[in-house]
């Protein structure tokens, strides 16, 4: 998918017609051409409903993420792995904005009741009496079960639980808290890494692809803190080579209503991870976003 | 509406091998391991003979075999110490071909970033490395298979791994010479904290902290039944590693089959005393871990020693020359 220097780069069909041909036969999508994993599925309904097209493969792939829901309510990353993680999210917000996959109660309540190890009011006395320093936090969402919170996936959940315009109390509570974590994360720039913004003392810098990730979260929210991750985001627009980190950052400043300039040089599109993120992009630059609701 | 386990017949000939190789007593070898120092000055074309001599004087058992090489990738910026030089991975390539194995691929899965492939290319793994794009493999995004830890030291029961790693017949650790603020040194053990996929457990792969850090990195040395260790130590890094550390040249490729010895004996290089390490005391009596334990050719160790700056959580562990 590498278009030649110079040129524009690919059109939303051929992109749509290649994320098709890199369909899995079990209605998946892979990080590459091999088992189905559900951030990639996720992520290639929401394009291809971005773009009103191939219904019949959505289905399918909604299908698919129907047989990734465990015991527990939430999804589970792959079919090798019998775990809920943060792609519940991810299915959370293809259920609001397509109708498919898992039923939004299940996934709802999953992201409410789960909450990251280092805010349990436990690990916090451990660690005052330990005398340890550890990093701020607050009910946020972590990677993976029984570990700390960082920016991505509270990015995630922030946007699948903000999606619809009206939630419940509890909900709001929860994003609210969300929303401060991002704040005490903050790096030294004003964007976000991964969410480690001063370890043993040291600050450390943000990255492109956290900060719109992070900004995605954050869409509805203002405050002079979000301003400057806007800029940060604005920063890295003009000399971002990746187009991963790319999508995310226009995704991060259009959700706060700035609409970049196309790249000159488009990069590479690596997988199909990378079609389905620059599709959405693409889609919301032009007033369709999927990834919140529009209004 | 449950999952299920998804293996397939060949994904659980890998998986089933390295729950028997977890079994292995990694802290008794045979004989006193040998590990080879060689100096090496620059990333040049020298590094290729310098490589290859090394890997003739150990000969590791690869003629036929799958051999994996697990480079340090980390970051973005070229001009630090932070990546394990695409020149020096390149020659260990180049070198393993030569002795034979029937096949020689990278891999790596960063542990905090998302953008392996772009991360690669900035490093200059692109344009250094012919074919690149096909020998690489993102062990993050890689599929993988369940491994049921058999008497894990950390909290961890069960692993996913990369089915690719699971798959090779020998893994080769190619780290960087750095300090590590949890870990203290970063060597050749440590690395393979990247063969653990983000896809599962996310970007920081953060249930190795929480299961325990030193612990963790016995477990996973424990799963891989053959693994060989080079380590790039030509510029390194010091003080508050492994990121944000600063470069020092310490111009020596330590190498060997035996990992803890490995980095033992790359402890000492760097002026830190392994036996004041966690993870090198839990994978290995101390006593195996001493000077006389080890077979040491090459270059002695005080010959290329160079006290590396340590943060001051870390200054009691000094280890000096005799």
């Amino acid at each position: 998918m590498t278009p030649p220097a110079g040129l524009a780069p690919p059109s939303s069909d051929t992109l749509v017609a290649s994320l098709l041909q890199m369909q899995n036969r079990d209605g998946g999508w892979g990080y590459s051409q091999h088992a189905s994993w559900t951030e990639t599925t996720s992520l290639a309904i929401l394009a291809l409903h971005a773009w009103r097209t191939s219904e019949g493969q959505c289905r399918r792939a909604g299908n698919w993420l129907m047989n990734l829901v465990r015991a527990d309510g939430g999804v589970a990353p792959n079919r090798a792995v019998q775990h809920s993680t943060w792609v519940t999210a991810l299915a959370l917000l293809v259920r609001e904005v397509t109708g498919l996959g898992p039923s939004e109660g299940s996934l709802l309540n999953w992201l409410l009741s789960t909450r990251n190890v280092d805010s349990e009011w436990w690990y916090r006395f451990r660690n005052f009496v330990r005398g340890v320093s550890a990093p701020g936090t607050t009910h946020a969402w972590s990677w993976y079960p029984g570990t700390a919170a960082w920016v991505f996936p509270t990015a995630a959940s922030l946007a699948a639980l903000k999606y619809p315009t009206s939630r419940p109390a509890e909900t709001q509570g929860r994003i609210r808290l969300g929303e401060e974590y991002l704040r005490i994360r903050v790096c030294r720039d004003g964007g976000w890494n991964h969410g480690s913004s001063r370890a043993l003392g040291y600050d450390a810098d943000s990255y492109p692809e956290t900060t719109g990730a992070a900004l995605v979260g954050l869409r509805g929210a203002s405050a002079a803190w979000i301003t400057r991750g806007v800029e940060r985001a604005q920063a890295y627009w003009s000399s971002c080579p990746s187009s991963y980190a790319l999508s995310w950052l226009e995704l991060g400043l259009l959700a706060h209503g700035i609409n970049p300039d196309p790249p000159s040089t488009p990069p590479d599109l690596r997988n199909p991870m990378e079609v389905a993120l620059a599709l959405i992009a693409m889609a919301a630059r032009r007033g369709v976003p999927v990834l919140w609701a529009r209004g | 509406m449950g999952s299920r386990v998804g293996l397939s017949r060949r994904q659980w000939a890998p998986a089933a091998l390295a729950s028997l190789a977890a079994c292995r007593q990694a802290s008794a070898p045979l004989s006193r391991p040998r590990v080879l120092i060689s100096r090496a000055l620059v990333y040049d074309d020298s590094l290729y003979s310098i490589v290859r001599r090394m890997l003739e004087e150990l000969r590791p058992p690869v003629a036929g075999k799958r051999v994996l090489l697990k480079p340090n990738l980390v970051e973005f910026d070229p001009s630090t110490s932070i990546n394990t030089h695409p020149l020096f991975v390149h020659a260990v390539l180049e070198g393993f071909l030569a002795l034979g194995a029937s096949s020689v691929r990278i891999a790596e899965g960063p542990g905090h970033r998302r953008i392996t492939m772009d991360l690669a290319e900035s490093a200059g793994y692109f344009g250094l490395v012919p074919r690149f794009d096909e020998l690489f493999i993102d062990l993050n995004l890689d599929d993988c298979s369940r491994v049921e830890l058999v008497k894990p030291l950390s909290l961890l029961q069960e692993l996913f791994v990369p089915n690719t790693v699971l798959s090779a017949d020998i893994v080769v650790s190619l780290p960087k010479l750095k300090t590590h603020h949890w870990a203290t040194a970063t060597l050749s053990m440590k690395n393979l904290f990247g063969i653990v996929p983000g896809a599962v457990y996310g970007w920081p792969k953060n249930i190795l902290h929480w299961a325990g850090i030193a612990e963790s990195i016995v477990d996973l040395y424990k799963l891989l039944p053959n693994c060989f260790a080079i380590v790039d130590g030509i510029d390194g890094m010091e003080g508050n590693g492994p990121i944000q550390g600063t470069r020092t040249f310490a111009g020596v490729i330590i190498a060997g089959s035996h990992l803890p010895a490995v980095d033992a004996t790359a402890c000492r290089v760097m002026g830190i005393d392994p036996l004041k390490v966690p993870y090198l005391t839990l994978t290995s009596p101390s006593r195996q871990l001493e000077e006389e334990a080890i077979q040491q050719v090459g270059e002695p160790v005080r010959a290329v020693a160079k006290e590396f700056s340590l943060l001051p959580p870390f200054q009691h562990m000094r280890w000096k020359p005799a």
